[in-house]
């Protein structure tokens, strides 16, 4: 097996529309799947130590948020793996079926939401529940992907309609009642689009052979792109080094 | 038979006319305390033209006859004999109770220049100069047309720019004299596209106005009011000149001028632009008016963006806050014409109504959309190649909303339904609009909008400062209950791109935040919240009132509540460097209290947040883009001697002036961290050029300070003849100009950095001889009453010998009266 090892070190930079297109998706599904794919693994890594986690000042409803908390915007492994960065191929333009749901479903508990980034399929529907007893402000900023500002009582829900949300990109979501809440929906361009686990691991397989462009985007860290060549049945390791 | 009006009644008649000439025929120049000479000439006029001859007389008189003596005219005569006296007695009494009316300030609007004038180190002959930059382009005009053209568009291209840098705050996107701090100056600034203006001077005229401002104006030009800065000290000579044919250029006007030839050419070229004008398109329109807020491509980021708040919007991300259609659809077509029409209160966003037709209005709504980079006017089924790189929609089928969020099942407006608004209101809007709704954020919640930008939860006691919310027709119920609808439209939908949420469910199994009823309830209690404010401009002179005891010494004494408020517009101190253009604090409201030695005043100001250094509010609310200071007060009295009332001179607005010093009270909020005690501290001024200089000693200034949900209230203490000191004595029955200053120190408000009003009048109501007050009306009405029964008996004594003596007819019975007088 033939590895490609590529380290790149990036500034930080923060896009927070810079991901949002006003293109439609436009991809198709190709019947039958991919025959022997490539496929492109590796890891997110942060260059150097971590800093300490900032603390997040709990001042409205404790009882049911809890005390000070660190932040999730930047969550680093023992071994300096980053997780929750969103990697992706977007300039392929049919290959492997979704895996993403039809319907996704996001949750407010104890004044946080879970998850903290979520990748979404273009025109999927949705739920966005409030599993507290206290009501939040659903607040979602985008570049014209999907802009709401909802009052959710206590224990209600929202929907999101089927086909609403169409373009890809990033959607910043927050509360503002509760202004320490803040999390990601990244709506994906294909089926190549995956995130990080807590190591910083990722793996997009299934990819028809080709060069293609590979994307990272991280919340706090910006956004990185490389060029990487897949081969027929064959895993191209990269890991992406991204700086603070 | 011809109608004859009688001569009695030609005279009433002629009175009637003449009063309503003298009323309206010219209202702006003649004051009304001529009114009462005018008719008393009137009407001895037309005494004498009817007594020049018997027939006249006579015929003049018997009206006036018959009521003193006809039997049957009994009720005319005493009901005039009870009328006229109290008609007397009440205008006495009007004349001789001690009045309020301030002093008459007349000022010379076009003063005479001098002769020379000297800024940047050079004389002007202001009688020849002309403006360099129209003398480089008629130069050029003849020889090489395009050469001018292009001069002179490149010299309106810069004077626009420092126009909408520096002088729009006050003179108005319009220029029109109504820019959004205008409210807070007294004279109104100039309305360039009143043709009685620029129209009517010479360009060198501008150029000394404008070099010198308000402080070079002479004594007839009421320096003291003027805001105008000495902008010589802030523009360059070419600056001043560029803006000077902005000016001409953008109200299409030509300055006078002394050479026949050039005024020719200069007039020409103001025509062709006027032809080029009166076609424009709607898109050049759009980069003629509005792009100096809204920017080329309609991202607000104009040239004089970053001198607003609120920022101007952009059109690209498709997010409007103010909007009737559902939460989750763009504004509707007419939620955008009524906000370039009738402009956003409160806001730099002024309506266009005066210089756009509706159909132009239309048109501009539809370049608005055009500029959306965001698909929000994207029909459902566009396609990716109807869009440009930059995610412009290109096709012309872009969607018009016509959707309308309902508003029925309107709760009328009763005690009932504002209680229930109340407890919905604690519930659901606190946290951010403070428990008394002054839109103080109650945790530490720092609010940006959609963009990063920060903002302010709006402060609901305020009216006037509400974006399309308020009823257009008057205080009536009627416009009562279209302001609440709106309320609740606002309420339901949100306000998009901020953090002001819907209320309303929208899609399915969702419920409503706030349900149907408890949304009108909360629309009524908002709008009740207007009744604990003044508004600016309700009252604008200090009535200070007085008590027999002890001055209050906090500002909860229920004694503040004997003195009348008065609201005062505060707007940011543009005139002089530092400047300040972003102020949060519109409005001051003042109460003055007064015993036999002392006077004090209480300032109140809606301030969201009580900022001292290192308190709740720096810790909860840190901004990192502006420095935190202290909040603080202050006051302006001239010294004793440094001011006159008849006829008015005042110290400079801002600081006085060497000639006319002025005495500061100031009050300063302190710090937490490092600990820092409020503190006290008298100013002395002699003119914005000179440093101020604190006096080592408060002295006998008492002064404090306490914020509470969202309001400052200032305490400041003082006796009114403060002993050895240069200051005023606060004397009954004299008027004394006043101003006030505010510093919001969360708003990077600091030195030169703050809010002030222009100057008002403040009065201790002079003592009142209640036996003249009352005595003289009463003694004039009696003394009339008696006059006029003595008149009534002795006609009718007459008119019984006449009528035993059967004297003859009615003329001569009029010349034996006439003799009788």
């Amino acid at each position: 097996m033939k590895v490609i090892r590529s380290n790149i070190v990036i500034p930080i930079c923060i896009f927070i529309f810079a991901a949002g297109s006003a293109e439609a998706a436009s991809y198709t599904v190709l019947e039958g799947g991919v025959d022997n794919g490539g496929t492109v693994r590796g890891r997110i890594i942060l260059h150097g130590s971590p800093p300490p986690p900032r603390m997040l000042t709990v001042d409205e409803d404790m009882e049911v948020c809890g005390d000070n908390r660190p932040s999730e915007e930047l969550v680093v492994s023992d071994t300096g793996g980053i997780k929750n960065a969103v990697l992706s191929i977007d300039d392929i333009q049919s290959g492997k079926a979704w895996s993403l749901p039809d319907e996704f479903v996001y949750h407010q508990e104890k004044c946080k939401f879970n998850p903290r980034v979520l990748l979404i399929k273009p025109k999927a529907s949705g739920v966005v529940l409030n599993n507290d007893p206290v009501g939040h402000n659903f607040h979602t900023i985008s570049r014209g992907i999907y802009n709401i500002n909802k009052k959710m009582k206590s224990e209600s829900r929202i929907t999101v309609a089927k086909n609403k949300i169409r373009r890809p990109g990033v959607i910043r979501v927050k509360c503002d009642i509760h202004s320490w809440m803040k999390g990601w929906w990244i709506v994906a361009r294909t089926p190549y689009t995956v995130l990080s686990d807590e190591n910083g691991n990722f793996s997009i397989t299934d990819i028809p052979p080709g060069i293609y462009t590979f994307k990272t985007w991280h919340e706090k860290l910006g956004e990185t792109e490389q060029t990487v060549v897949i081969k027929a049945g064959e895993t191209t390791e990269t890991d992406v080094v991204l700086e603070l | 038979m011809r109608l004859r009006v009688s001569a009695f009644w030609q005279a009433v008649i002629v009175v009637i006319l003449a009063w309503l000439i003298f009323s309206w025929a010219f209202p702006p120049f003649m004051p009304r305390s001529l009114m009462t000479p005018f008719m008393i000439i009137t009407v001895i006029g037309l005494i004498l033209f009817y007594s020049s001859d018997d027939t006249t007389w006579t015929e003049f008189k018997a009206p006036i006859v018959a009521i003193l003596r006809d039997d049957n005219k009994w009720v005319q005569r005493w009901s005039l004999l009870i009328f006229i006296p109290i008609l007397l007695g009440y205008t006495v009494y009007d004349r001789i109770k001690p009045s309020l009316e301030t002093p008459l300030e007349l000022r010379q609007i076009h003063p005479a220049p001098p002769a020379v004038l000297q800024v940047y180190n050079q004389t002007y002959d202001l009688a020849t100069l002309e403006n360099p930059v129209r003398t480089r382009v008629t130069d050029q005009l003849n020889t090489d047309p395009d050469i001018a053209w292009a001069i002179y568009r490149e010299a309106v291209r810069a004077g626009s720019e420092v126009y909408f840098r520096n002088c729009f705050f006050c003179h108005g996107d319009l220029l029109g004299g109504m820019g959004h701090f205008a409210g807070g100056l007294d004279p109104r600034p100039t309305n360039f596209q009143d043709i009685g203006t620029i129209a009517q001077l010479q360009e060198s005229f501008l150029f000394w106005r404008i070099t010198t401002g308000g402080p070079g104006l002479p004594r007839g030009g009421m320096p003291w009011n003027s805001a105008m800065p000495v902008w010589r000290e802030m523009l360059s000579e070419e600056e001043v000149w560029n803006v000077i044919t902005f000016l001409y250029d953008s109200v299409g006007q030509v300055p006078r001028m002394w050479d026949q030839n050039i005024s020719r050419a200069v007039t020409g070229m103001r025509d062709t632009i006027a032809a080029q004008r009166a076609t424009m398109s709607s898109e050049e329109i759009y980069q003629f008016r509005c792009a100096v807020c809204h920017g080329e491509d309609g991202a607000g980021d104009g040239p004089a963006a970053e001198f607003l708040y609120p920022r101007p919007r952009d059109f690209t991300l498709g997010l409007f806050k103010y909007k009737t259609s559902p939460a989750e659809r763009p504004p509707r077509d007419e939620d955008l014409f009524n906000i370039i029409k009738d402009g956003l209160a409160g806001t730099s966003m002024v309506g266009w109504s005066d210089l756009f037709t509706d159909e132009q209005i239309s048109n501009l709504v539809l370049v608005i959309k055009q500029f959306d980079t965001s698909g929000t006017w994207a029909p459902d089924d566009a396609e990716d190649e109807d869009f440009d790189d930059d995610g412009h929609y290109l096709s012309p089928d872009v969607i018009t909303v016509t959707e309308q969020d309902p508003t029925d099942g309107q709760i009328s407006y009763s005690a009932e339904s504002l209680s229930l608004g109340k407890e919905v209101f604690l519930e659901n809007c606190r946290k951010c609009h403070g428990v008394e709704g002054r839109g103080n954020i109650t945790s530490g919640k720092f609010l940006e909008d959609d963009l990063g930008y920060r903002i302010w939860s709006r402060d609901l006691t305020k009216p006037w400062t509400w974006r399309m919310t308020e009823g257009v027709s008057g205080y009536d119920e009627q416009s009562r209950d279209e302001t609440i609808r709106n309320i609740y439209t606002r309420v339901s939908v949100g306000m998009p791109g901020t953090p002001m949420p819907a209320h309303r469910a929208a899609g399915e199994e969702e419920e409503d935040a706030i349900n149907l009823e408890d949304r009108w309830h909360v629309a009524n209690y908002t709008y009740s919240l207007r009744s604990n404010t003044s508004a600016p401009g309700e009252r604008a002179l200090i009535e200070g009132v007085e008590v027999a005891n002890e001055l209050p010494s906090g500002v909860d004494d229920e004694d503040w509540q004997k003195a009348p408020a008065t609201t005062l517009r505060l707007v940011p101190n543009i005139i002089k460097e530092e400047r300040l253009f972003t102020p949060l604090n519109d409005a001051i409201t003042v109460r003055a209290l007064y015993n036999e030695s002392e006077i004090a005043f209480l300032l109140e100001v809606n301030d969201r947040t009580d900022s001292r250094p290192g308190g709740p509010v720096a810790t909860q609310l840190p901004d990192e883009d502006s420095p935190m200071f202290s909040d603080a007060f202050a006051i302006q009295f001239p010294k004793e001697g440094a001011y006159t009332i008849a006829p008015v001179e005042k110290p400079q607005y801002r600081h006085g002036d060497v000639a006319h010093p002025t005495t500061i009270w100031y009050w300063n909020a302190g710090s937490v961290a490092p600990p820092i005690d409020s503190q006290v501290t008298l100013l002395d001024a002699t003119g914005s050029d000179n440093e101020l200089v604190a006096r080592a000693s408060s002295g006998d200034l008492v002064a404090l300070g306490n914020w509470e949900d969202g309001r400052w209230r200032v305490l400041m203490k003082r006796p009114r003849n403060s002993e050895g000191s240069p200051d005023l004595i606060f004397r009954k029955g004299q008027f004394i100009p006043v101003s006030f200053a505010n510093w919001d120190g969360n708003n990077g408000e600091v030195g030169s950095r703050h809010t002030l009003t222009t100057w008002f009048w403040l009065l201790l109501p002079p003592e009142i001889n209640y036996t003249v007050v009352r005595g003289v009306p009463l003694g004039i009405t009696f003394g009339t009453f008696l006059a006029g029964i003595l008149l009534v008996r002795t006609q009718r004594r007459i008119q019984r010998e006449q009528a035993i003596g059967g004297a003859g007819n009615r003329i001569e019975e009029g010349g034996i009266v006439r003799r009788r007088h």
